[in-house]
């Protein structure tokens, strides 16, 4: 009942993050209020060329207030996301078609009321918080740029 | 035990020192709030002194705990290997339908045992499952702030680290040892009252209610530093949080007032309701399979839970944080939370595994400093242990001081003092403004 649920709501979702979201292209965050869009350079440990920035971050706040950040592959595909505000942002439209992965790694294991470190090859998320005061961070382990860790994303 | 207790007893008497705590009937709150005046030692013998390791140092007694001075005021918590985890905190607690124990309701009363003891988040949240034949019995809370009718059932997405709890908010009676709190708004997880809401899920993410029942685990005490559960719902109809629900599949985001929301249950108390202190003892380097302790109601009320005048007292925000810094780094979203099972904290140098537990080939003594922000302490350098979390839990054991869980996000700044930090500590959680001496809560000591 509730994994159908979950699916409908993901079906809905869809349609929108096709063009969005981890896994996907930049943009998709909730109609986010777009602050800063620009790309940045970012700051590789990896000796390279100073030009060829192995991924640059999309940084918006949403309607709740909430900072998103998206970073995202030379092609254009969102390889990490994170978050941090007072409420946890609407995950649906922040993970995309990663979003049932977030639900299991929720409650497929004992949880309790502390935070929340799980994921394998494919997907790994931590999220913290209590109420008024969430962040997080989800990341795609196969598409992190060689050389970058995904504590050294900042 | 009780030979042990007398003993101690006697030798209070003989020092001269107050003997309302020694039989168990407990001191009359004489009202008397500056408990360092009273000359009552509220630490007891068995607990090492703060900062040391409790591994030496302490001579004499530290393998034979002596229980603490006991009251009406006191409930057992304890640690075990019920629920297949490490390092949860478990207590029991009565609920009863509205009036039910002055009517000797006959049914309407059930003692519902493995409630996780969270000083991470505020009221009692119980799993429909437990409670199936009372929780028909349970008053409905309806009267939501944008509720236009004022009839329609409120229910709540309690969003927690991890996931969410759902479930219909209803009013009972709370006792917990021999403390009652009356007629207070507690959630029913997972009733089935209601639909989930979608943004419930789509901000919540999984389901915490399922994964409690995974455990066993059949709900939550939540005893932290405020009264009611969500400060932000006061003003704003937060998504994912409060709904009113006019019929089973419609259920609207809504602003609450505190009195309907989901209560701390220690607030609620008659006496002994300013907060409360969890008295764990001691644990060995290798854990230990169960572990026994107190959680103590009020501070400084009665002779059992007066506040050291040597206590380390830590102002919190109105999210129950503060701030502590570890190696260079500034975690100004610092807790010490009873809810969470580790010290979780970023150090990319310390070996992790894949569930995200810190893995060193050898354990490791670190040390964090907690800034207490009020400028009445000194920043306080606190050791702590990190051990191989792999290799301590193939044991078996229930309780370790020492498990610890790796943050990667460069942007979280959380550094959670979790159940390890309570092992052989008296931990004071202050409920609002509550003044403890000169102290004004909301504070957490040790």
């Amino acid at each position: 009942m509730r994994f159908l649920k979950i699916a409908m709501l993901a079906a809905t979702v869809l349609p929108l993050a096709s063009h969005a979201t981890l896994g996907g292209a930049p943009g998709a965050a909730s109609a986010p209020t777009v602050l800063r869009a620009a790309a940045q350079s970012a700051v590789s440990t990896s000796p390279q060329p100073s030009n060829a920035a192995p991924y640059s971050l999309h940084q918006s706040i949403d309607a709740n207030g909430v900072t998103l950040r998206e970073y995202v592959l030379p092609d254009n595909v969102v390889f990490a996301v994170s978050w941090d505000g007072p409420i946890r942002p609407d995950m649906t439209a922040l993970l995309g078609s990663y979003f049932p992965n977030f639900v299991n790694a929720g409650q497929s294991r004992a949880r309790g009321t502390g935070p929340l470190i799980d994921g394998n090859d494919d997907f790994r998320v931590e999220s913290s918080g209590r109420l008024g005061r969430f962040s997080g961070m989800a990341w795609l382990p196969r598409l992190m740029p060689a050389g970058v860790r995904p504590g050294d994303l900042q | 035990m009780n030979a042990l207790k007398r003993t101690l007893c006697l030798a209070t008497a003989i020092a001269g020192i107050a003997l309302s705590a020694c039989g168990g009937g407990g001191g009359n709150g004489s009202g008397n709030q500056g408990g360092n005046s009273i000359g009552w030692n509220a630490t007891p013998d068995w607990i090492p002194p703060p900062g040391g390791t409790g591994s030496s140092g302490n001579s004499g007694n530290s393998g034979n705990p002596t229980p603490p001075a006991t009251g009406d005021n006191t409930v057992a918590v304890r640690v075990d290997t019920s629920t297949g985890t490490v390092n949860r905190l478990f207590a029991a607690v009565t609920v009863c339908a509205p009036g039910a124990q002055a009517a000797q309701g006959a049914g309407q009363c059930v003692t519902v045992d493995r409630m996780l003891v969270d000083t991470g988040s505020t009221g009692v949240r119980i799993a429909s499952r437990a409670i199936p034949t009372l929780a028909p019995l349970l008053l409905t809370q309806a009267g939501a702030v944008d509720d236009p009718v004022g009839s329609a059932p409120i229910a709540e997405c309690m969003p927690f680290a991890s996931g969410f709890t759902w479930g219909s908010v209803k009013r009972a009676d709370l006792t917990i040892g021999s403390k009652s709190a009356s007629n207070i708004p507690i959630q029913l997880i997972s009733d089935g009252a209601f639909s989930t809401p979608d943004d419930c899920i789509a901000h919540g993410g999984g389901d915490l209610g399922a994964a409690l029942d995974a455990m066993g685990v059949n709900g939550i005490l939540g005893i932290d530093n405020f009264t009611s559960d969500s400060a932000d719902a006061l003003t704003t109809a937060i998504p994912g949080n409060y709904y009113y629900c006019p019929s089973q599949n419609r259920c609207i985001s809504t602003r609450m007032q505190a009195s309907q929301e989901v209560m701390n249950p220690v607030a609620g108390f008659a006496r002994d309701n300013n907060g409360t202190i969890i008295r764990l003892p001691a644990v060995p380097a290798a854990g230990q399979a169960t572990v026994t302790g107190l959680l103590v109601f009020g501070i400084g009320t009665q002779p059992n839970n007066a506040l050291p005048a040597n206590a380390t007292v830590v102002t919190v925000d109105k999210y129950g944080m503060f701030t502590t810094q570890y190696q260079g780094r500034v975690f100004n979203r610092s807790a010490i939370d009873s809810g969470t099972m580790s010290y979780a904290f970023p150090d990319s140098t310390i070996p992790v595994s894949a569930t995200g537990l810190y893995t060193p080939t050898a354990t490791l003594n670190l040390t964090a400093t907690i800034d207490p922000t009020n400028g009445k302490s000194a920043p306080l350098q606190m050791p702590f242990s990190v051990g191989n979390a792999a290799r301590l839990m193939a044991n078996g054991y229930a309780a370790f001081d020492n498990i610890g869980q790796y943050f990667t996000s460069s942007h979280n700044n959380m550094f959670l003092w979790g159940l390890p930090f309570f092992y052989g500590r008296d931990v004071y959680t202050v409920i609002g403004n509550a003044k403890v001496g000169n102290q004004t809560g909301p504070f957490v000591a040790f």
